[in-house]
């Protein structure tokens, strides 16, 4: 797999840990018209995993980060969901930051 | 993230950051003796949910929530038995803001999130905001959702 293939199967990252979240396995990734993250998973099915992201993206190197279990995807389409929240000084709705 | 686009005095300091950098760059110690006051404004500011744990890990549980002037107005288990709470916190401008307690699953730390639904009445209401749609999964903060199906919450780690 190609260093953009492996930075396209993370769907979100902590910006202060390293940490991020990826797709593994037999899956397709794709943005919607509306931007919206769509995870096409294959017949042999897929995996999310919590890794560090520096040996994922330059290595390909799978180093869990103890944290979140693996989550394994059955064979269908998915849409990614972000957690939001309220930001209550520009009072907006905004993603998770961690 | 908060960008603050003009300087601003904070800790007797002048300061053009995001209050996430500053506070990812200060000391625990300078972050224990902050004022109420500068702790106040630097949780309100923050909107990163890992600084806001490390910042009151730093100061204890029992300051954070008396600095945001939290009352309890709600509580109960999640779906594994960790307890939620359901905070109103009340500015020094008397606006009341909804802040949510809940125990991550997979480490057992704590996170205070001000959820969607400012009009939640329960915990659950108010975690429930926190996604756009009904999931499946919840991989801390990343939901999936099936696409076609029943989208009732089976994992969440």
């Amino acid at each position: 797999m190609k260093k953009n293939e492996r930075t396209q199967r993370i769907l979100a990252r902590g910006e202060v840990s390293g940490h991020c979240h990826v797709v593994v396995g037999d899956v397709d990734i794709e943005q919607d018209a509306d931007g919206r993250i769509i995870l096409k998973v294959g017949n042999e099915g897929a995996v999310l995993k919590h890794l560090l992201e520096t040996p994922w993206v330059e290595e390909e190197k799978e180093v869990w980060t103890g944290e979140h279990k693996d989550i394994t995807l059955s064979p269908g389409v998915y849409d990614y969901v972000p957690q939001i929240n309220y930001d209550p000084i520009t009072d907006r709705i905004v993603k998770a930051i961690d | 993230m908060n960008k603050i686009p003009v300087a601003f005095l904070f800790d007797g300091e002048w300061w053009s950051l995001d209050m996430t950098t500053i506070l990812n760059l200060m000391s625990e110690e300078r972050i224990k003796n902050l004022s109420d006051r500068d702790l106040k404004f630097a949780l309100r500011t923050n909107n990163n949910l890992e600084i806001q744990r490390k910042v009151r890990e730093i100061i204890g549980l029992e300051r954070y929530l008396k600095i945001l002037n939290a009352k309890v107005i709600h509580e109960e288990l999640d779906a594994v038995g960790n307890p939620m709470k359901l905070y109103e916190i009340n500015d020094t401008q008397n606006v009341k803001t909804i802040l949510l307690e809940v125990v991550c699953p997979s480490t057992g730390r704590i996170y205070h999130m001000y959820p969607p639904n400012q009009e939640a009445k329960t915990c659950s209401e108010a975690k429930e905001s926190t996604f756009s749609k009904k999931i499946t999964y919840r991989h801390g903060d990343v939901g999936i959702a099936k696409r076609h199906g029943d989208n009732e919450l089976i994992i969440e780690t």
